[in-house]
């Protein structure tokens, strides 16, 4: 079927240019990275035991990181004046965005997932303090957070394409749009992750869950229906 | 006198009489309550209607959105973001209430109450609003971008009210803040005294809605014959 | 101006606005299949605005546009399809080889024979031996030709050319000339120019855009070139 090759080649495209540029990717591994050690500073982790945070900082990290991608969603078309192009071929407006979407996922996802093993030594005290038996809802909750994420940010980072402001107006709009990602996830996090220290029960952590798969649904949902009529042709 | 000037005049004078009872009936005709709180727990009377006014004009905004989204029709953009301002007015009037309050009670000007946190982001995300329709100089597009944010940000709203409650309620609490601080069995004069500041509220709102959709279109208006005449 | 109901492209009624600018006011015309329409006028006439327009880059305010019996509100896709545009600007990427460009675009048409098409067009663009070397090497000369290989990879019927020639070394020049040629019959062209010798030479039809008007539409034949040169220059100095 035509839209899904279409589909595949923009993300194979944007896959293949990020892994000859490297530019995304290593740009946000080391923005995490320099935010934890701002958290070292800002905290006192020295001093301070900062474990019971764990889920907090973390996702404090992630979110500024992933806004910091979700910026460069449409670098290549913009620095090379490409966007005519891929506007130019008969390619559904919605495919264009759902491949950018799934980009986004994929880079922010690995960027993720590379930067917890060292957060876990920064400031969880690995090998205490982590509960492995929570490691399966940990990975689920990660991927459900960074698909909302992923999903109206690139949603509200198209928006902010095309207008004055564009690299402003991305977090302005996004983290309230994306504030009921974060406490879920947060708690989620912190069950695995010097979790017991802060309370985080069985309970609040499905309840979390519940809610997470909520948001993605009920904004991929409304997302899909007002599409056409916002970004449309 | 037109159809709408009447509405306005009707309106406004109904806000003001109601509003008149709600505070006479605040400070003379309900009981204090002996809670925890006293005094002023009476803020609920004027609060939570604030609270509800902004959430109905913020759902203007919502069904604004959609309906501009569906018709195209720019008028439609008019109330979205009237809709939008006013919800920002009362919004803003309530987290000083609600600040107010908390020094009062507590003696700390601020505490991430689920609820005050929730309006806190709610004000932001309609300023940000604001902020997406100033940085787009095409009208078609500033409504299109703009009802998608009067419609994913309503959902927003919605989401934050209610996952912190289900959070809440998970969680053990450690203070409770009934700002609400009424049982079931409410009280006859309690009663009165809420539905008429409610009804204020929603009447000096419908009013204000009015006559700020009417300015923008006549504004609107006068703009257009400077251009056709040159000026 | 007669309505032609074989013409490959109708105009009628075009009119654009930015916010309050009137862009482009009122523009009519049609070209037959086939036809190679030159448009010439001074900067900020509108002419690049019609082009985009034509080409579905951008929308018409009021009026219609028809192209290849698609108006082009009604299916963007199927239109889109037929259409090819070679600008000023490549539309490649940088860190994608040449092959690479080609396959993609190529992908996005949903062209049958890729494989085939990419190879071919690398060969008459004269770009084989640099098939798999990063855009980025490219000197502009080169980019400017893989951009048109890259715009007819999908064989559209219609070609768009906004100043193609700009920044084009004689080699290149050439040949952009040679498949223009090859593909002469059975394509439509329209080209927007400076360049009044190449523009005349190569159309059959000229028109002159000055402020969002046509001031000037006539087929080739009934041109004297001299009356034309004045008329354009002066559009140009702003005296029209």
């Amino acid at each position: 079927m035509l839209a899904l090759r279409q589909l595949w080649v923009i993300l194979k495209k944007d896959i293949l240019l990020e892994l000859r540029t490297k530019e995304m990717i290593v740009s946000m591994l080391l923005f995490v990275m320099l935010t934890m050690v701002v958290f070292n500073y800002a905290f006192n982790a020295e001093k301070n035991d900062l474990t019971s945070f764990g889920g907090g900082l973390l996702w404090l990290a992630f979110i500024f990181t992933a806004f910091l991608g979700l910026n460069r969603s449409f670098v290549h078309e913009k620095d090379e004046g490409c966007f005519d192009g891929l506007l130019l071929s008969p390619v559904d407006r919605s495919i264009i965005f759902i491949a950018k979407m799934l980009g986004n996922l994929i880079f922010i996802s690995v960027v993720e997932f590379a930067a917890v093993p060292f957060f876990t030594i920064f400031f969880i005290r690995y090998p205490y303090y982590i509960y492995w038996s929570r490691l399966a809802p940990f990975v689920l909750g990660l991927i459900l957070g960074n698909i909302g994420i992923a999903g109206v940010g690139t949603f509200v980072a198209t928006l902010a394409i095309n207008t004055k402001r564009r690299d402003l107006l991305l977090p302005i709009i996004g983290l309230p749009l994306l504030m009921p990602v974060l406490a879920p996830s947060v708690i989620i996090s912190g069950a695995m992750m010097g979790g017991n220290v802060a309370g985080n029960t069985a309970e609040m952590v499905s309840a979390s869950m519940k809610i997470l798969v909520a948001y993605d649904i009920v904004f991929f949902a409304a997302m899909a229906l007002i599409y056409d009529a916002v970004l449309g042709e | 006198m037109t159809l709408r000037m009447r509405f306005l005049y009707a309106f406004t004078g109904l806000a003001a009489l109601l509003t008149t009872a709600g505070l006479i009936g605040t400070f003379y005709k309900t009981p204090l309550e002996v809670k925890e709180i006293g005094f002023t727990q009476k803020i609920f009377y004027f609060h939570v209607p604030m609270a509800i006014t902004s959430g109905v004009a913020f759902a203007v905004t919502l069904l604004a959105s959609i309906a501009y989204l569906v018709t195209k029709d720019l008028k439609w953009d008019v109330w979205a973001r009237v809709g939008a301002e006013l919800g920002l007015v009362f919004g803003a009037a309530l987290l000083t209430m609600g600040i107010l309050w908390t020094r009062s009670t507590w003696g700390v000007w601020w505490t991430w109450d689920p609820r005050l946190t929730s309006y806190l982001v709610v004000v932001l995300l309609y300023g940000a609003y604001f902020v997406l329709r100033s940085s787009v100089d095409n009208a078609g597009e500033k409504a299109r971008y703009a009802a998608s944010i009067g419609i994913l940000g309503y959902i927003t709203v919605i989401f934050t009210m209610v996952s912190t409650r289900i959070l809440r309620t998970a969680h053990p609490v450690l203070f409770k803040l009934g700002k609400s601080g009424f049982e079931s069995g409410i009280e006859h004069q309690m009663l009165i005294t809420f539905l008429s500041a409610m009804f204020a509220m929603f009447a000096l709102c419908a009013a204000l809605l009015v006559a700020k959709v009417t300015i923008e279109n006549l504004s609107e208006e006068i703009e257009d014959l400077k251009d056709r005449i040159g000026g | 101006m007669t309505v032609d109901l074989k013409a490959e492209i109708e105009v009628a009624k075009l009119n654009k606005y930015f916010g309050r600018r009137h862009v482009l006011k009122n523009i009519e015309f049609s070209l037959a299949k086939g036809g190679f329409l030159s448009i010439f006028g001074p900067n900020g006439a509108g002419k690049t605005t019609l082009v985009k327009i034509l080409s579905t880059l951008e929308k018409p305010t009021e009026g219609t546009v028809r192209i290849a019996d698609v108006v082009l509100g009604d299916d963007p896709a199927k239109a889109r399809k037929k259409i090819g545009l070679i600008s000023h600007s490549p539309l490649v990427y940088l860190d994608l080889s040449a092959y690479e460009n080609l396959e993609f675009y190529g992908t996005l048409y949903g062209v049958a024979d890729l494989k085939e098409r990419a190879e071919y067009l690398l060969e008459r663009v004269e770009l084989s031996h640099r098939r798999y070397d990063l855009a980025r090497t490219f000197s502009k000369g080169m980019m400017q030709r893989l951009a048109i290989a890259r715009a007819l990879m999908h064989r559209p019927s219609i070609l768009f050319l906004d100043e193609p020639y700009s920044g084009l070394d004689p080699h290149a020049v050439d040949i952009l000339d040679g498949l223009i040629d090859s593909i002469r019959s059975d394509h439509t062209f329209v080209m927007v120019s400076h360049n009044l010798d190449k523009g005349l030479e190569l159309c059959d039809t000229a028109m002159i855009i000055e402020d969002g008007r046509v001031i000037f539409f006539q087929p080739k034949r009934e041109i004297d070139v001299d009356a034309f040169k004045d008329t354009y220059r002066r559009a140009v100095r702003g005296d029209l």
